[in-house]
């Protein structure tokens, strides 16, 4: 809803900005799909607070209308948390690519996995890094020649869906920029989930990844059987380790974890329970 | 009788060397005495050796003083290490049963059977620590009930019969090194009043630097453990929530200053403490704080480096890293508190300046201050002055500027959650608007702004005036010094003022940006100045050369990068050489 009540369409919730991404960017569905997701919720624009970092990804940030801090290269995990912490009223989303995330960004996911904070993270994944023009990256597929695996890629890729279901997320999906009303409803249902919800998000780059184009993932991408129980932590880990299918959807989602916002809120009333509130008493103590 | 003493306890870490000596400093402090400690500890939790030196007296203290008047050694290392940095007439006191001293030792030295009366008094040879505690409390002729009443209040947990056994050992110390001549020297006077310290408190740098925080309105802290600042994380996590903020150990320093970062652009006045190799790290995302305008506190208590360093020892050689280091060229405020007291009074200003500039704002204290506890008086809790940043009025929403280009450089900002406009604040250089933008035009308008904001402090300074400026009409010669080396320096210009020298000293506290007219104005008039540091490149010299016209005065630098603060006599000798 807008300040004057009236309602939110997803136009109205893109900047003014024109995106420098290139046409056919995977990144434009998950623009339009994100749009959605905010229209359906009708959140307040003053409430947003997108952190992103460096990449094509990146200037996510940028394009929607909304608080945003675009930061340094794979940091932008722990300054979400910061922002959330300091107002956790607000509607705190990350956005970034698979080098922002994975590599460079790679040691934080742990830790915020196990903090929980209410925060939707959205990895862009093109396999590449587009930005500065066509190296590997974490998710490149094994043979992939680059400018920088002239020879090809030798080493196999990460595996994200792995990676977070091992850290603990207690929300892991996937979904295809192609597939804009599907990669919606799963940026709502990542933004409801209370805690620290990733979308994985694969987005082709058509002018550095020859390999991960649209025409390869539509081939490969298959919904989440029917029947898959989220609760099930086993069934995710065999759905994303699944040799034969590439799935999307929800993988795994755990609604019993506390969030970091709990936490916190539960040491300050044991901490106010015994320690001093004025400066004056805490002086005495020394 | 004597009125001022100096005391050192040394021998194995984790054997109670500090715990002991702080029981001490407790006791003289009871009694009315004045305090100044410094500690040299090992780098590993046991083993190694730790060292604790106070100094007691019955006037104000500012500095650590001389070397030992008496040491007790507790073991080999203790005595290999320190006796022979004794002041004259300085006696070594050491368990026979754990060190001997060598045929040619200069200096008077005694046995003291710690081990053997700790087991025949006991049967534990940890009492041997109260045994020591007692004998100094005797030699010192501080009351024993002062001593005695805080040994009962620490082991009172353990029950009845530890305490007695611990009064024991204590009572069997006590007169143990009594009556020996060359230990008649030692006896301190007895202060004015005994309730002198009253209303006074013990406190160390690290724990004034947390409590000025709180003063300041810090509401958010993250950070990562690191010799010699953990404490300083340590007290905000046990005090901050119940002052409604909040604090994150994080998983790094780079996770630390990015969730500072975060939480000052939600709103909250946020801090981070580390020494050299955190503020390293931390590097990249102070650029982008001074890029994207965020009020940030980075506190770093410095320690010996470079690379892992000396982490336990002092060292003031951070300071070309705090003013420049990032990529490119990034305006940041850097702060040096000068004592324990001032940890507290420029942790607040830090916070000001933060927000009144959007700034990071770099605090630097040292291993020397941080640990040091001193008698003090109560830090000012009442009417603290607060800045908060500025908010853009209800005109300017209709086409927010956020980094609007202005005379002072800084520009309302407006914080997520609130209403009627909204910004993207970036790394990559922007327009006024905060859109992405590489013209070469704006590019020169936004460097600009953002380094008119360092002017606009700078000239404020020049009239506001900053840290000691002390020129005496016809003064030739004057001492420069930065950080916690005021004290030292304090007392020795005192001293000679005193004898009828004159000696001009300069002691900023902001040290970037420099108010150079200030500076130009105390160097003038002299003929030669002494630039004093704790590191071995005179990183201040450096920075007053860049930065400052000096025409005829001649500068020196006096250097010492040894992992020990400098002593008054060694600021004396400096003097002496260059006067």
């Amino acid at each position: 809803m807008s300040e004057e009540g009236i309602l939110l369409k997803p136009k109205d919730y893109k900047a003014d900005v024109e995106p420098i991404w290139c046409p056919g960017c995977g990144d434009f569905g998950d623009l339009a799909a994100f749009t959605q997701a905010l229209a359906a919720m009708q959140l307040k624009t003053s409430d947003i607070c997108i952190v992103s970092g460096i990449g094509c990804s990146g200037r996510f940030s940028h394009f929607i209308k909304g608080y945003a801090y675009h930061t340094a290269h794979g940091r932008a995990v722990p300054t979400a948390i910061g922002v959330k912490t300091a107002n956790p009223k607000l509607k705190v989303f990350v956005v970034g690519g698979d080098g922002d995330g994975l590599s460079i960004g790679g040691g934080h996911l742990p830790h915020a996995a196990r903090r929980n904070p209410d925060i939707t993270y959205m990895i862009l994944d093109n396999a590449i890094y587009g930005l500065t023009k066509g190296q590997t990256s974490p998710t490149s597929p094994f043979g992939m020649v680059t400018s920088t695996s002239p020879t090809g890629l030798e080493d196999p890729p990460l595996d994200p869906l792995r990676m977070f279901l091992s850290y603990g997320v207690g929300f892991v999906a996937r979904g295809f920029s192609s597939d804009v009303k599907g990669v919606a409803k799963l940026v709502q249902a990542a933004v409801e989930h209370r805690g620290f919800s990733i979308v994985q998000l694969i987005s082709p780059c058509p002018t550095f990844n020859q390999v991960i184009t649209f025409d390869f993932m539509k081939e490969r991408v298959v919904p989440i059987p029917e029947g898959h129980d989220p609760t099930d932590i086993d069934a995710a880990f065999r759905l994303a380790l699944d040799p034969d299918h590439y799935y999307t959807g929800v993988f795994y989602r755990n609604d019993r974890l506390a969030t970091m916002e709990d936490k916190l809120e539960a040491q300050r009333k044991a901490t106010m329970d015994r320690q001093p509130r004025t400066l004056d008493a805490l002086i005495s103590l020394y | 009788m004597r009125n001022d003493i100096t005391v050192r306890i040394a021998g194995e870490g984790g054997e109670g060397v500090i715990s002991t000596a702080e029981i001490l400093t407790r006791a003289a402090v009871d009694s009315g005495l004045d305090v100044f400690t410094f500690r040299s500890y090992p780098a590993e939790i046991k083993g190694g050796l730790a060292m604790m030196q106070v100094r007691m007296s019955t006037e104000t203290l500012t500095s650590i003083g001389r070397d030992a008047d008496v040491l007790m050694a507790f073991n080999q290392e203790a005595i290999d290490v320190w006796a022979d940095r004794m002041s004259p007439g300085g006696v070594l006191l050491y368990d026979p049963r754990h060190g001997t001293v060598p045929p040619d030792y200069p200096f008077a030295h005694m046995q003291i059977p710690l081990h053997e009366t700790a087991m025949k008094e006991t049967g534990a040879r940890i009492a041997k620590n109260i045994i020591a505690l007692a004998s100094m409390v005797g030699v010192l002729d501080i009351p024993p009930h002062f001593a005695r009443d805080l040994v009962v209040k620490q082991f009172k947990r353990k029950g009845e019969e530890v305490v007695a056994n611990n009064l024991k050992a204590f009572d069997a110390g006590l007169g143990a090194l009594n009556g020996d001549e060359r230990l008649r020297n030692m006896k301190l006077a007895r202060p004015a009043s005994e309730t002198r310290q009253a209303g006074r408190v013990i406190l160390s740098g690290n724990q004034t630097l947390s409590m000025g925080a709180l003063a300041g309105g810090c509401r958010f802290v993250a950070g990562y453990p690191i010799t010699p600042a953990t404490q300083v994380l340590e007290f905000m996590m046990k005090h901050l929530p119940a002052f409604g903020g909040n604090v994150i150990q994080a998983e790094d320093e780079i996770a630390a200053i990015a969730a500072c970062l975060g939480a000052s652009y939600a709103g909250a006045k946020a801090m981070t403490a580390t020494s050299g190799p955190g503020l390293c790290l931390m590097s990249e995302l102070i650029g982008m704080a001074s890029m994207s305008e965020i009020p940030v506190v980075i506190a770093d208590v410095m320690r010996s480096g470079p690379g892992t360093g000396m982490p336990t020892k002092t060292e003031q050689a951070d300071l070309m890293y705090a003013i420049h280091g990032s990529a490119g060229e990034s305006p940041r405020i850097v702060l040096a508190a000068t004592s324990v007291e001032d940890c507290y009074y420029q942790a607040i200003r830090a916070f000001n300046l933060a927000e009144r500039y959007q700034l990071p704002v770099i605090l630097l204290s040292d291993q020397s201050m941080g640990y040091r506890t001193k008698t003090m008086d109560r830090p000012r809790t009442d009417n603290i002055h607060l800045d908060n940043r500025v908010h853009p009025d209800a005109a300017a929403l209709e086409d927010y500027k956020r980094f609007a280009d202005t005379d002072t450089g800084v520009s309302p900002t407006m914080t997520p959650g609130m209403e009627g406009a909204s910004y993207i604040t970036s790394g990559l250089e922007h327009d006024e608007w905060g859109h992405a933008s590489y013209t070469p035009e704006n590019r020169a308008r936004m460097t600009a702004k953002r380094f008119r904001k360092m002017e606009t402090l700078a000239r404020e300074l020049e009239t506001e005036g900053d840290g000691i400026f002390d020129a005496p009409a016809g003064a030739e010669i004057g001492i420069i010094g930065w950080g916690s080396t005021e004290g030292t320096i304090r007392e020795v210009v005192e001293k000679l003022r005193g004898e009828g020298i004159n000696v001009a000293h300069y002691h900023p506290r902001v040290l970037h940006p420099l108010p150079a007219n200030t500076v130009k104005k105390f160097i003038a008039p002299l003929k030669k100045v002494i630039v004093l540091e704790e590191n071995y490149t005179g990183q201040f010299a450096q920075h007053l050369r860049a930065n400052v016209e000096f025409n005829g005065t001649e500068v020196v630098r006096v250097n010492q990068c040894s992992g020990l603060p400098f002593t008054p006599d060694e600021v004396k000798a400096a003097l002496a050489q260059h006067a």
